[in-house]
C-alpha cells in the first residue's frame, strides 16, 4: 500500500518557509523588545509593568470575555435547544442571524450601533455594555456553531421524553441531562467567542475607546507612542493569545468535530 | 422514537397543533430581539442614513456619488479588493500547498507541528500583529537592519516599504496563510489514499489524478475558503489601522476616519461606504453560491 509515492513537490521545503515565516517576525519582536542599540535590556516591560492602566486594561478585556462567554451561552443555548426540540423549521432563520456577522464587517455593524445607541432609550455607547452586545453579536457564529453541532450528536429527543416521563421539567432537562451531555461543545465555542472577545479592537475603539480602555485599546495606545513597548506588548499579546488558542485546542481533542476558528480581523 | 411522534402527531387535534406551534415561536423572541437589536437595527440605520444628507437630514444621492466618484474613495476602495484579492489568493494556494505537504509528512512531529502553529498564529492578528511587523520590517525593524547590513538590501529600511501596499500584504498574509491551513485541512483529510491507488492502477499520471480527481474532489472546499479569506481581508481594520493609518488608504480606514475623527464628521458618506461594502460582501457570497451548486453537479 504505502509504495504508491505520495505526490509532495518540495515539500519539506514548502513547511521550512511556512515556519521561518511564522516565527520569525515573533522571534524579531522579542528581540527588539529586549535590546537597547547593542545591549540587552529589560527596560519596556519594566515600564510596562509600573503602568497601572496596563493591569486596568487587562482586567476590563478579562471582564469582558468573561460576560460576553455568558451572555453567548445564555441567548444562544435555550434558544437551539427549544428549536431543536420544538420548532426544527425557524433554524434557517436563525441561521442567517448567526451568518449575517459574518458577512458584515465589524467596523460596518459600528456606523449603526453608534448612531442607535449614543442618545435615544439605550445610551450605551462609551460604557462596558454595549461591549458586551456588540460582542456577542460578532461572535454569535462561533458559538452558534458549536452547540449547534454538539445537540445535533446528541439525540435530544430521546433524552427530553426520557426526563420528562421521569417528571422532569423543562429547565430541569436543560440543566441535569442536556447540558452534561453536550459540555465539550459548550466549553469549546465558550473559548472561541472568549478569545475573539480578548482581541477585538474596531468595536472597542470606535464605541468606547479611551472611556474604558480595554487591553487591545491599550496595546494600540501606549505602542504608537513607543516602539520598544510596542514590541513588548506585541510579545504579551501573543503569549495570551499562545495560552488561550492552546487551551482551544486541547478541549477541540475533547470534543470531536468541533471548530477551532474565530477570526480576530 | 418515530413512534412516539406519530402517535403524537395522530392525538393531537389540528387546532391544538397550531396553537402550540405560535406559542412555541415565542421562545425564540429573546434570539430575535437581541439580533433585531444589534444586527437588523443598525443594518437598517446604515441603509436609511446612506441616503441621507448629513446637515439637512433629507434624501439625497450625493453620498453614493461622492463615494464612487471622488477619487479618494473610489482607490480607498479599490485598495481594498486588491489586498482582499491578493492575500486570498496567495493564502488559498500557499496554505494549501503548506497544509497537503504536513498531512502527507511521514512525521507525526511535523503534522501536528504544523497545525498547533497555525492555531496560535491565525490567532494573532490585529494591533499586536502589526507592531510585530514593525519590529521586524520598519525601518529600524530587525529583518531589515539585517537584510541592509549583511546584503546591502535595503528595500525596507530606507524607504519603509512595509508601510505601503506590498507591506500591507505581507502582514495580512501572515495571518491568511495559518486560517488556511486550518480551513482546509478537514477537507484534505478527506481526499482518500484509495482513490489516488485507484487512478494510478489505472495508469493516471500524478498529473491526470490532480486534474480530474484531486481538485474537482476539493473544489468547493478550496472556493468556501478563498471567500473566508477574502472577507476576512475586507473587513480587516485593526491591522491596518495599527499598522499605517493615514498611508495606506482602505474603505475600513475611511469609515473610522469619518465616524471618528480627522476628517469632518460625514456620517451620510460612511453610511455609504459601509453599504457598499456589504453589497460587494453579498456579492461574492452568491458568486460562490452559485460556483458551488455548479460544482456540485459535476461532482455527482
Amino acid at each position: 500500500m504505502r509504495k504508491i509515492t505520495q505526490f509532495r513537490p518540495g515539500g519539506s521545503l514548502v513547511l521550512v518557509l511556512f515556519a521561518v515565516y511564522m516565527l520569525v517576525p515573533l522571534l524579531a519582536t522579542l528581540n527588539f523588545s529586549l535590546t537597547l542599540g547593542e545591549n540587552y535590556t529589560t527596560v519596556a516591560y519594566e515600564k510596562l509593568l509600573r503602568n497601572e492602566a496596563l493591569f486596568e486594561a487587562l482586567w476590563h478585556s478579562l471582564l469582558l470575555a468573561t460576560l460576553t462567554v455568558l451572555g453567548s451561552l445564555i441567548l444562544t443555548l435555550p434558544t437551539l435547544y427549544w428549536v431543536q426540540l420544538k420548532l426544527p423549521q425557524a433554524k434557517p432563520l436563525l441561521e442567517f442571524f448567526t451568518l449575517l456577522p459574518f458577512i458584515v464587517p465589524p467596523i460596518v455593524m459600528a456606523l449603526g450601533l453608534i448612531r442607535i445607541y449614543s442618545s435615544g432609550p439605550f445610551p450605551i455607547t462609551g460604557t462596558p455594555q454595549i461591549l458586551v452586545f456588540s460582542y456577542m453579536m460578532v461572535s454569535l457564529p462561533f458559538m452558534f456553531r458549536a452547540i449547534d453541532n454538539a445537540l445535533q450528536s446528541i439525540d435530544t429527543h430521546t433524552l427530553t421524553e426520557a426526563a420528562q416521563s421521569l417528571g422532569a421539567g423543562t429547565f430541569t432537562t436543560l440543566r441535569y441531562i442536556i447540558i452534561p451531555n453536550i459540555l465539550p461543545g459548550i466549553v469549546s465555542g465558550s473559548l472561541l467567542v472568549f478569545s475573539s472577545a480578548l482581541a477585538e479592537f474596531a468595536l472597542a475603539n470606535l464605541l468606547v475607546g479611551s472611556a474604558w480602555t480595554t487591553f487591545p485599546v491599550f496595546v494600540s495606545n501606549v505602542g504608537r507612542a513607543d516602539g520598544r513597548q510596542a514590541a513588548a506588548l506585541a510579545v504579551i499579546s501573543f503569549v495570551i493569545t499562545w495560552l488561550v488558542s492552546i487551551t482551544i485546542l486541547w478541549s477541540a481533542n475533547r470534543a470531536p468535530g468541533q471548530n477551532n476558528i474565530s477570526l480576530n480581523r | 422514537m418515530a413512534v412516539i411522534s406519530v402517535e403524537q402527531k395522530i392525538n393531537l387535534k389540528p387546532k391544538q397543533g397550531i396553537v402550540k406551534k405560535n406559542l412555541a415561536w415565542l421562545g425564540l423572541l429573546p434570539f430575535i430581539l437581541f439580533c433585531g437589536a444589534f444586527e437588523l437595527l443598525p443594518m437598517g440605520f446604515m441603509l436609511v442614513g446612506s441616503f441621507l444628507d448629513t446637515k439637512k437630514g433629507t434624501f439625497t444621492l450625493s453620498n453614493y456619488q461622492d463615494a464612487l466618484t471622488k477619487p479618494f474613495y473610489l482607490n480607498a476602495f479599490l485598495n481594498s479588493i486588491y489586498v482582499s484579492l491578493i492575500t486570498a489568493g496567495v493564502g488559498t494556494i500557499l496554505g494549501g500547498l503548506i497544509a497537503y505537504s504536513a498531512l502527507t509528512s511521514r512525521r507525526s512531529w511535523v503534522r501536528s507541528g504544523v497545525i498547533t502553529l497555525s492555531n496560535v498564529t491565525a490567532n494573532f492578528a490585529g494591533v499586536p500583529l502589526a507592531f510585530a511587523f514593525v519590529a521586524t520590517l520598519g525601518s529600524t525593524g530587525l529583518v531589515s537592519v539585517f537584510l541592509e547590513k549583511s546584503m546591502g538590501i535595503d528595500f525596507f529600511s530606507k524607504e519603509s516599504n512595509l508601510y505601503k501596499f506590498g507591506g500591507l500584504c505581507l502582514v495580512y498574509i501572515y495571518f491568511q496563510l495559518p486560517l488556511m491551513v486550518l480551513l482546509i485541512t478537514p477537507a484534505l483529510k478527506g481526499l482518500r489514499r484509495e482513490w489516488h491507488e485507484a487512478a494510478a492502477s489505472l495508469g493516471a499520471s500524478i498529473w491526470q489524478y490532480w486534474r480530474h480527481i484531486g481538485l474537482p474532489v476539493l473544489f468547493p472546499a478550496l472556493a468556501a475558503s478563498f471567500v473566508l479569506l477574502m472577507a476576512n481581508a475586507f473587513g480587516a481594520y485593526a491591522t491596518v489601522y495599527a499598522l499605517a493609518q493615514g498611508y495606506i488608504n482602505l474603505t475600513p480606514i475611511q469609515i473610522g476616519f469619518l465616524i471618528n475623527g480627522d476628517v469632518a464628521l460625514n456620517t451620510g458618506l460612511a453610511n455609504a461606504l459601509a453599504t457598499l461594502m456589504i453589497v460587494l460582501m453579498a456579492g461574492m457570497l452568491f458568486a460562490y453560491q452559485q460556483l458551488n451548486k455548479r460544482s456540485r453537479r459535476w461532482i455527482r
